[in-house]
């Protein structure tokens, strides 16, 4: 029950974008297009898995004065690995990703999740929080993204990103001429991310009524 | 003797937020009438048609998207609306746009301005940018290129000179259409004459405060003297820089806007300064059309700081302050000389270049 509870608030009530806002510099700079935002969701969910299992594993013999400096190494380590997989197997990806891939390392979602639950718990429960924080990442860079791409280009294109091919797209080509390009530059993302975020704060606060209530 | 201990303000003025909107929505609505008349005699009734349905569609979004917000909020209604007046938003955003633009556009950009550049601050009295300005920054930066294709203006005379480099052509347009208005563009902004007789209208009347347009007003009129003088410009072209474009609207109608500006006299000086500063430089160097938006938005930024720098001076007489106020004017001039300087070495780089292709095809 206490895993699932832990797998579950990645989503809704501790969703490290929307609810705990860690790692807004890569979601709001690269959720311009679903294939975007996709990508770098599985690629940090990876990460995060990887880095939260190792961290944990090795979470007796690490000395507690130099920790922040060992979970960067691995955390780096295991970046590096993605960066160079990324840039053999999904070069379209790679290109507009750009430097988003390298900065992983400084998302403070895996920072903080090392530092604040991988370095306290079993491994187990390490690698479940990281995919549960991971696909919570990924789930509101899509909303986040599928806004945006809807309004600044009027159209939806979700592709595989090892061979290019299209797997489906939504072309509204009748409402071209009301798109807003504004959602395709930074501005947008604030607003988008902060529209999104008062309806996370919402959800929250009503169900935080609710447990009072029950109790 | 008998002490009454209240708290503070103690001392009221006689007039209302309600009277005071009151004034600057009929002011606005004079200047609504100049431009309808413009396009009335100018272009015939189908664009004053459309001059009024833009309007109308402007106060709409933006009366509708209040009343929504209110409900969600689960405020009252009616109550809300009296003190939060959001037909000046739109009446504003609206005369700064140009008169092609889409009903879309227009919508969508007052929507915006209404919801984030006023209501989540905490709404009417709390915002930190002007909100009409958020709305037109709203359209310059997705709407650009969307305009209707059915309505056709002139070139506006800013284009005309932000393509020749900001220095005065024959093909410029006159001084005295500039300050009577009788050219295309905004379509509340053209008018210098009209604009300056309601702002001294309102001045009187207490609404706005006279300061803010007359600081502004002058030393853009100075900074741009200097540059004219640096590139053999004649004595008048000061006052093409204060004609055109939105500067005589924005000093009267934007910066003057008591939520968004410095309290005490002498900031509102040294943010109408900069204001001016960071016009002429956005007009000279940058690559915008106009430099008046952002450079309102860009102080209202700075109006904080002001205010913070000002705590504990504000009883300080201007004279006490005058030194502050003359450094960032002295930094303006400053500036306008780099500006100068830049745009003359970019000149003489394109006239190298030409050379050289030149010679090169002539020893080929």
């Amino acid at each position: 029950m206490n895993r699932k509870q832990n797998f579950i608030n990645g989503f809704i009530k501790e969703n490290p974008v929307f609810g705990l806002y860690l790692g807004l510099c890569s979601a709001l700079a690269i959720s311009t297009t679903i294939d975007n935002a996709i990508g770098m969701g599985l690629c940090v969910t990876l990460v995060l898995i990887f880095s939260n299992v190792i961290i944990s594993a090795m979470r007796k013999i690490t000395p507690s004065e130099i920790r922040i400096p060992v979970y960067i190494v691995v955390i780096a380590t295991l970046v590096t690995c993605a960066e160079m997989l990324i840039h053999a197997f999904m070069p379209s990806l790679f290109t507009s990703l750009g430097v988003f891939i390298s900065l992983i390392v400084v998302n403070c979602i895996i920072l903080g999740r090392a530092e604040a639950f991988a370095s306290k718990n079993g491994v187990v429960d390490a690698a479940l929080d990281g995919l549960g924080m991971g696909l919570g990442y990924t789930f509101s860079l899509l909303l986040i993204s599928v806004v945006r791409e809807l309004l600044a280009t009027a159209s939806l294109t979700l592709s595989n990103p090892f061979t290019s091919d299209i797997i489906f797209q939504i072309n509204l080509t009748s409402l071209e001429a009301y798109k807003i390009s504004l959602f395709s530059s930074p501005a947008g993302a604030f607003l988008t991310f902060a529209a999104f975020s008062a309806v996370f704060a919402m959800i929250k606060n009503k169900s935080d009524a609710k447990e009072k209530g029950t109790k | 003797m008998k002490f009454t201990f209240k708290p503070s303000p103690n001392f009221r003025q006689a007039q209302s937020t309600q009277s005071i909107m009151r004034d600057l929505t009929i002011g606005l609505l004079v200047i609504f009438g100049f431009t309808l008349t413009y396009y009335f005699t100018e272009y015939g009734a189908n664009y004053a048609l459309r001059a009024v349905s833009l309007m109308l569609t402007s106060v709409v979004c933006a009366t509708l998207t209040e009343v929504i917000f209110f409900k969600c909020m689960k405020q009252d209604i009616k109550l809300s609306l009296q003190t939060s007046f959001p037909w000046v938003t739109a009446i504003i955003l609206t005369l700064m746009c140009s008169i092609n633009v889409t009903y879309y556009a227009l919508a969508i950009s007052t929507i915006i301005a209404v919801v984030f550049g006023k209501l989540v601050f905490g709404g009417f009295g709390q915002n930190i940018f002007n909100p009409a300005a958020v709305g037109r920054s709203i359209i310059f930066a997705s709407f650009a290129g969307s305009v209707s294709a059915d309505v056709i203006t002139g070139a506006t005379p800013t284009a005309g000179l932000a393509g020749s480099n900001w220095l005065v052509t024959s093909s410029s347009e006159g001084l005295s259409n500039l300050f009577l208005g009788l050219y295309p563009g905004a379509m509340g902004e053209t008018s210098f004459l009209l604009i300056a007789l309601v702002g001294a209208f309102l001045a009187y009347r207490k609404v706005i405060d006279y300061r803010v347009p007359v600081t502004y007003i002058t030393t853009l009129f100075l900074l741009a003297t200097v540059y004219g003088m640096m590139n053999g410009q004649g004595i008048e072209y000061g006052l093409y820089h204060i004609a055109i474009g939105g500067a005589m609207f924005g000093a009267v109608f934007m910066m003057t806007d008591p939520v968004t500006n410095p309290t005490c006299a002498s900031g509102r000086i040294l943010f109408a300064v900069g204001c001016a500063i960071l016009t002429i430089v956005i007009r000279l160097k940058a690559n915008l059309p106009e430099g008046v938006l952002y450079s309102i938005l860009l102080m209202n930024m700075m109006t904080p700081t002001i205010e913070k720098f000002m705590d504990g001076k504000q009883t300080l007489t201007l004279k006490k302050n005058v030194i502050t106020i003359a450094i960032v004017f002295m930094f303006g001039i400053l500036s306008v000389v780099a500006c100068s300087f830049a745009n003359n070495a970019q000149a003489d780089e394109v006239v190298n270049n030409t050379n050289d292709t030149y010679e090169v095809s002539y020893r080929v």
